[in-house]
């Protein structure tokens, strides 16, 4: 492996590590928004679409496909509930999936259950 | 995670560079995400591109007005002015030749369709391989390196046909 080739991925593994970081604080700020979600709140729904959004196109380009597809079914039953097409108790079922696939997939500490809001 | 890196660094420039002297191996990045941005931005640069990057919509446009660029990668969703508003206003400004590959993780064919009205070229999925990007990168200097080209020609050869006198003339 050539200098060029070992630069880039050590700038490709530092921009990984903070695309991990952020996600966990998205993840975190996803779950808080959620009761108010439920409280019928849209511009809560909308920051967890965005933020479904921002992972699910993110987390492709990083290479995380599976945290990529939680992401983005998460993602399109938001945009479902702005409709009125989708069921927003589904929503905590597909934040807790995107959260478990990427435990499952990230390293370093996990997202603790205290700091995910139980539905109401 | 994995990363593939299987491609020579420099060769595609060169395969661009090849195709007209004056080639500028420029490309401006267009994605609210930094990190996506910056990801993008350093695998092409490593292969020789020249990559500026923006935040959105409005930004590429102020930076299109200030230096020329022939390839533009633009993600789909923004804030502020999304992608397919930004190629229109690009298309609406003359800027032609320009050769846009809009990134998506969208599989809507409408969407796609909505694209090519708007004047995208090219698509994308995120989750695209360097292999790949490289290949559309250099078909998109090729086509804008051609578009230019045809460009000159057109005007060279109207040029021509106006100082040739009519055939009405000559009798």
């Amino acid at each position: 492996m050539n200098t060029n080739e070992q630069q880039l991925r050590a700038q490709i593994a530092t921009l990984a590590e903070k695309f991990v970081e952020r996600t966990r604080g998205q993840l975190i700020r996803m779950s808080e928004q959620l009761p108010r979600v439920i409280e019928g709140d849209p511009a809560a729904r909308q920051v967890i679409q965005e933020l479904a959004h921002m992972i699910h196109g993110s987390g492709a380009l990083f290479g995380f496909e599976s945290v990529s597809e939680r992401a983005e079914e998460l993602e399109h039953l938001a945009v479902e509930i702005a409709t009125g097409a989708g069921a927003v108790d589904q929503l905590k079922a597909r934040l807790d999936r995107l959260i478990e696939t990427f435990e499952a997939t990230a390293p370093a500490s996990p997202i603790t259950p205290d700091q995910t809001a139980p539905l109401k | 995670m994995s990363y593939e890196n299987t491609i020579d660094t420099g060769v595609i420039t060169q395969r661009v560079r090849a195709l007209s002297a004056d080639s500028e191996l420029k490309i401006l990045v267009v994605d609210d995400d930094e990190l996506a941005r910056s990801l993008l931005g350093d695998r092409l640069q490593s292969r020789g591109f020249e990559v500026t990057q923006a935040a959105d919509g409005q930004a590429a446009l102020t930076l299109l007005e200030e230096q020329p660029f022939p390839v533009l990668l633009v993600d789909w969703r923004m804030p502020v002015m999304d992608g397919l508003e930004l190629t229109r206003a690009v298309r609406a400004r003359g800027l032609k030749d320009i050769y846009v590959i809009m990134l998506t993780s969208i599989e809507d064919e409408l969407g796609y369709e909505q694209g090519y009205q708007a004047g995208v070229d090219d698509y994308l999925i995120k989750k695209v391989r360097d292999v790949e990007l490289l290949a559309r990168i250099h078909a998109a200097f090729t086509v804008y390196s051609l578009r230019q080209e045809l460009r000159t020609t057109r005007a060279e050869l109207a040029a021509l046909r106006a100082r040739k006198p009519s055939t009405s003339q000559r009798t």
